[in-house]
């Protein structure tokens, strides 16, 4: 070992927890605070630990990524026409998702409205592919507080554009290959409406259950896609922060 | 006599869908004249009351939603009191101070540059911040755009 390295080696970090940490102190942090010190830096500077993590993530992304282009172009060549009806439900909620994940940051609901990008919801209410949808948001924003900001006039640097692509298409697939986005379809769901629309029946008149299965299906339907969103967020955020910058 | 295409819980179905995209398209209205309103107001009193000052990163988070991304909290000092703002992205390079554009008429309002990051080297701003960009900051090409 050369001396640096072992210098290196010795070097105990001097970062303390304060406002303002940069994403590599906050790494070094979160590295030091879970894992015994000699394993953090066995993971950090080993060349055969990172040599065999790398070697992994490559042929899983390249796997993934194989399999993912085929899906797309499915999606391209299976592409309708959604209906205004669709199109204006999922434009809108998107808006609505964005004000609500703003206003838990800002606390203002004026300057919320000002952050929306308005790309997003034109992408989600065209009905595109997954990975469209994914690299679209990430990598173009139109919003009032900046305007255009885009990978191409520096608005949005490579890294964002690939962490939040990679993070919204893994976690948009995890969501949808666990039948989180169909579960209001399934037998579970069914059973259970039917459940309900029997005590309803049973309880009141037979012409209010013919409006309440209805209502409780959309209603499920509506509260399964939030439920499944907020999850795939946070599971977003999650990963987010233990990724090095 | 033609028999109707649906049934009648599919009709309410269809309904109950139409109530809820019109709710939400009226909400997506409000928030888009909401967020025209607040530019048009933030640059109207930047252009006739705006001065600079120093932004402190205080903190980083990501936002959840469907266009999620990296905000970065940060504060800003008018006088006395200490305000409170936002940015979108990434930290630059890692730099915990960058100019702010706030208005005298109410500071509150504000403007972060975080491309333009302010090196300890230049002086503090006096208390109702800078009126023009100090001398010595080097602005990097289209970071104020």
């Amino acid at each position: 070992m050369t001396d640096d390295t072992l210098a290196a080696l010795a070097a105990r970090p001097r970062y303390t927890l304060r406002p303002g940490l940069t994403p590599e102190e906050r790494l070094w942090l979160h590295t030091v605070t879970t894992m015994p010190y000699e394993m953090a830096l066995m993971v950090r500077l080993d060349p055969v630990v990172r040599s065999v993590g790398g070697a992994v993530v490559a042929v899983g992304a390249g796997t993934a990524g194989a399999a993912a282009i085929s899906e797309e172009v499915a999606g391209y060549s299976s592409l309708r026409w959604l209906g205004w009806g669709s199109m204006g439900l999922r434009f809108g909620a998107n808006v609505v998702g964005q004000e609500i994940g703003y206003v838990t940051q800002t606390h203002d609901l004026a300057e919320a409205a000002y952050k929306i990008n308005w790309v997003s919801p034109v992408l989600s209410a065209a009905g595109l592919p997954l990975i469209t949808t994914s690299v679209g948001s990430a990598a173009f924003k139109l919003d009032f507080e900046k305007k255009y900001r885009s990978i191409f006039n520096g608005g949005v640097s490579n890294y964002e554009l690939t962490r939040d692509s990679f993070l919204n298409y893994g976690f948009g697939q995890a969501t949808r290959l666990s039948g989180l986005d169909d579960w209001h379809r399934s037998p579970q769901a069914i059973k259970f409406i039917g459940g309900l629309r029997y005590q309803i029946s049973f309880r009141l008149s037979s012409r209010l259950t013919t409006g309440a299965g209805s209502t409780i299906s959309t209603v499920l339907e509506t509260s399964n896609r939030t439920a499944a969103g907020a999850i795939r967020k946070y599971g977003t955020e999650e990963t987010k922060k233990q990724l090095p910058k | 006599m033609n028999q109707p295409d649906t049934t009648p819980a599919a009709q309410q179905g269809d309904r109950l869908k139409t109530v809820l995209t019109t709710i939400l398209l009226l909400i997506t209205a409000a928030c888009f004249v909401a967020g025209f309103n607040h530019m048009r107001q933030k640059d109207a009193e930047m252009a006739a009351y705006g001065h600079y000052t120093v932004g402190e990163v205080t903190s980083t988070g990501y936002v959840i939603g469907p266009n999620s991304e990296s905000i970065i909290h940060f504060t800003y000092q008018v006088g006395d009191s200490t305000y409170e703002g936002t940015e979108p992205g990434d930290l630059v390079n890692g730099r915990t101070r960058f100019l702010v554009r706030f208005s005298t008429k109410n500071p509150a309002n504000y403007e972060g540059y975080k491309r333009v990051p302010i090196p300890y080297y230049v002086p503090a701003p006096p208390p109702e911040g800078w009126a023009k960009l100090p001398p010595e900051l080097d602005i990097p090409a289209g970071a104020m755009d």
